[in-house]
């Protein structure tokens, strides 16, 4: 699938990490498993960032969400639409953004629900909310976010890529605006590759996921790039999903970009699924000091499996620093948790 | 890059005695060829050559002579 997206701005994004930080070569020195060290060195991740206590990818949310309509000065009866993009909610159901709306105290008037995607959430999100408010031509927020990353001494290896984080992304309806242009690819046909159960058993191939990275996702960027009569030089910055370093390089050097024009986030906060696009486009900002216009190229690929590239103009003024925050709301307590 | 280093390599990387490192032995028959171990084998051919393996490449490991072979500058 893939089109055009016209008349949608981002008007602001805000990331937030939890406070607590686990160094994966703390493990290294721990660990007796000659592998998972390997392994660990192998993946390029040095830090990542995990929840403690009932914390939630709905509350680092929540608190970018706030900042970010503080900062903006939106009212909170402005919003059409609020998605959340999540894998770890705080309920079975209903949808986490229901809680998320009332937290912001956004007014009834609004459409509010989670989708169920992993680390191509944010190019899914992106598409899905833009759709909507190119018909009602109002603004809304799309939150992105995970918390299931494992701090402890019985992580397997696969919890040794996770970390914890969320992004909030405002957008309203705009007359004048560049178009974004989108693909999004679908293949329920290798969801066995990459999966968990209801009864929480957790899979991963992953040699069959490093190779879709490499070919699949690879081929649909050069595709993409060249489909738009555009070449590689033509776009000011890449931002991958941060599965680990080995494979967003390999992407990088299949399509034939320059090192510098990669962000990336990984190496500070692990793979944080559908949060590591906004994260990345943040921790790029701060770390090269962009500001003013830029020419993205966002891709985001995984569960599903599900890939999916959207290209924009984004005014990196609007980009706002990463937060940190253990904050956990207390409404919780409505529920039997 | 000596044939002992290239044996010390994927030795390493399969997690195995210098002595099993065999041109015939099919790759699929180690337990430890997964994708730490394609993840080695792409860091090592990174380093030895300077570039990166393409996906098809991978496809195509079979057998340690093939690991022997892409290890080749």
């Amino acid at each position: 699938m893939q089109g055009e997206i016209e008349h949608i701005s981002i008007e602001g994004i805000i990331s937030a990490v939890p406070e607590n930080e686990v160094c994966n070569d703390d493990y290294v020195a721990k660990i007796e498993n000659r592998r998972v060290k390997k392994q660990i060195l192998l993946t390029g991740i040095d830090r990542r960032r995990v929840t403690i206590g009932e914390q939630k990818a709905s509350d680092l949310a929540v608190v970018a969400a706030d900042r970010l309509l503080n900062h903006l000065k939106w009212e909170r009866s402005e919003i059409d639409v609020i998605i959340f993009v999540t894998q770890s909610p705080d309920l079975v159901r209903p949808s986490t953004a229901f809680l998320i709306q009332d937290r912001l105290g956004i007014s009834k008037d609004c459409m509010v629900y989670d989708i169920n995607q992993g680390c191509a959430g944010y190019i899914v999100g992106l598409t899905t909310i833009c759709s909507i408010l190119q018909v009602t031509r109002g603004k809304g927020l799309l939150l992105v976010g995970e918390s299931n990353a494992i701090d402890g001494e019985e992580v397997d290896r696969n919890a040794l890529l996770e970390g914890d984080a969320a992004a909030a992304t405002a957008l309203q309806y705009q007359e004048d605006t560049t178009p974004m242009k989108f693909i999004n690819h679908c293949d329920g046909s290798r969801a066995n590759y990459l999966y968990k159960t209801l009864n929480n058993f957790a899979y991963m191939d992953g040699n069959a996921v490093l190779l879709f990275g490499l070919s699949d996702v690879a081929d649909s960027v050069k595709k993409f790039i060249s489909d738009n009569g555009m070449d590689v030089a033509d776009i000011d910055y890449y931002v991958f999903h941060q599965a680990q370093k080995m494979i967003v390089d390999g992407i990088a050097q299949e399509v034939g970009i320059p090192e510098d024009r990669c962000l990336n986030s990984c190496q500070l906060f692990g793979n944080t699924s559908s949060a590591s696009v906004p994260l990345t486009i943040c921790l790029g900002k701060e770390k090269r000091k962009l500001t003013g216009r830029k020419k993205l190229l966002l891709c985001g690929y995984g569960i599903g499996l599900t890939w999916g590239i959207i290209m924009l103009d984004m005014d990196m003024d609007v980009v706002f620093p990463i937060m940190e925050s253990n904050y956990t709301f207390e409404d919780r307590k409505k529920f039997y948790l | 890059m000596t044939r002992e280093e290239k044996i010390e390599i994927i030795a390493d990387i399969l997690e195995i005695e210098l002595e099993e490192v065999t041109e015939e032995a099919v790759l699929a028959d180690f337990d430890t060829w997964d994708s730490v171990a394609v993840l080695g084998v792409i860091s090592a051919v990174s380093e030895a050559t300077g570039r990166y393996l393409h996906a098809e490449e991978i496809l195509q490991l079979s057998t340690i002579g093939d690991l022997f072979r892409i290890l080749e500058p």
